[in-house]
């Protein structure tokens, strides 16, 4: 402990005047808890304050405030010992808790997986139309090359592949309807024609609301127009 | 900062965990907080009984308390009413009541107590004695710097202008007057100190 100066005394008096800046004021707390003179000297100075103003007084012995402080902390111990095996208790359940709930995904997930309730999510499955649809929707086809052929000799069965999902957000994967391609165009710009092929396509796979593709306007332009110059 | 400031930072401090700032607390107030009890229990050890249980409660209660009064008339209201559960405790009535209210209100200073021993009354005496004589044989401008801020209760920037000097001779002169105060009180405080 660092012996007592003048100018701990003098910062001291202004402390407990509340007078000294706030770095000041932090610096000399941190000396006041180390230091328990001081602190002694704080008191004898609110004694002669007190009787300066004429307060009431019973003057206890001098190591009264060490004893209550020694009492706080036993009774603040006593306290908090339970308290801090129910919090730690409640910790850990918390952490189980959130453990289970992020392990549970997971293992639902592969569970799922292996009994193909989610096949949209977790494995590439066959969406299979019924031939009504088909009917009202025209143009809505399998999009898979390997089954091209048969799609276009089935056309009662359609199947849509899953890979369907990922050219819904992506033109550019959408994958070329050959049928359609091998229609005349009156365009003579082909990637412009098959970027619209596409976006026909796209747009007939993901609504059937039963407005008239921009491939059937134009096809019917055509063979209208072929008509009219035949007649 | 006046005191009210002050009490509020060693709460707010204490609230935190500070022990130093509650150990303040109780250096600050627990002979005045001794005084209030020992209207109640007029034996000298069950009296400081009382007011550690005072404080422990109020220790342990602390952070229910959010600063509407100041720390001494919440402190006040924890003694009474601990001085009179330890009464009825032992199914004795108290000498006289206090109206909680009085925590501001009482005066006639350390001779108001009359309930006491003679060794304690008499160490009452001796310190008002002491501390009034050292005020006495100050020089004029200490005396009256440190008059103004303990009676009076201005600020050093109050003083600094009634006295018409600079800020730092005006804490330089209170602690000069403190540091005289206290060179009379430490023998007394110290070897001439009630024993429980």
């Amino acid at each position: 402990m660092k012996p007592i100066t003048e100018t701990d005394l003098e910062q001291l008096s202004a402390y407990i005047d509340g007078e000294l800046s706030d770095s000041e004021r932090r610096f000399f707390q941190k000396r006041l808890s180390s230091d328990v003179e001081l602190r002694a000297y704080c008191e004898r100075v609110w004694i002669a304050s007190s009787v300066l103003k004429s307060q009431p007084l019973q003057i206890l012995p001098n190591n009264s405030a060490d004893i209550i402080g020694s009492q706080c902390q036993q009774k603040r111990s006593l306290l908090f010992t339970p308290m801090r095996l129910v919090a730690s208790f409640g910790a850990l359940a918390v952490v189980v808790g959130i453990g289970v709930q992020l392990m549970k995904p997971t293992v639902s997930s592969n569970s799922l997986a292996q009994t193909n309730t989610l096949p949209e999510i977790t494995a590439p499955a066959l969406v299979v139309q019924s031939p009504a649809t088909v009917k009202s929707t025209q143009n809505i086809v399998d999009l898979n090359p390997k089954n091209t052929a048969e799609s276009a000799d089935n056309r009662s069965a359609p199947i849509v592949a899953n890979s369907q999902l990922v050219a819904q957000t992506d033109p550019s994967q959408f994958e070329l309807n050959e049928s359609t391609r091998s229609k005349s165009w009156p365009r003579s710009n082909q990637g412009m024609d098959d970027y619209l092929v596409r976006h026909n396509q796209m747009v007939d796979a993901n609504s059937s609301n039963g407005l008239i593709s921009y491939a059937q306007i134009l096809t019917n332009d055509q063979s209208t127009t072929q008509e009219q110059g035949d007649k | 900062m006046g005191e009210q400031e002050f009490d509020s930072v060693l709460v707010q401090r204490a609230k935190n965990g500070d022990k130093t700032a509650f150990d303040m607390l109780v250096r600050k107030y627990q002979h005045r907080i001794a005084a209030v009890v020992s209207r109640f229990v007029r034996d000298y050890a069950e009296c400081q009984d009382v007011v550690q249980d005072s404080f422990i409660r109020a220790y342990k209660s602390l952070s229910g308390f959010r600063g509407d009064s100041q720390f001494y008339t919440w402190m006040y209201r924890i003694a009474v009413n601990t001085a009179k559960n330890h009464l009825s405790s032992k199914k004795r009535r108290p000498s006289f009541d206090v109206e909680l209210d009085d925590a501001e209100n009482i005066d006639g200073g350390i001779y108001i107590q009359n309930n006491d021993t003679p060794e304690h009354e008499l160490l009452r005496d001796e310190i008002a004695q002491v501390v009034s004589k050292a005020l006495e044989q100050l020089p004029d401008d200490i005396r009256q710097a440190i008059t103004l801020r303990e009676m009076e209760g201005l600020s050093y920037e109050e003083i600094a202008d009634v006295m018409n000097t600079p800020v730092g001779t005006v804490r330089s002169r209170i602690f000069r007057a403190r540091e005289a105060i206290d060179a009379r009180l430490r023998p007394l405080y110290e070897h001439q100190r009630v024993r429980p």
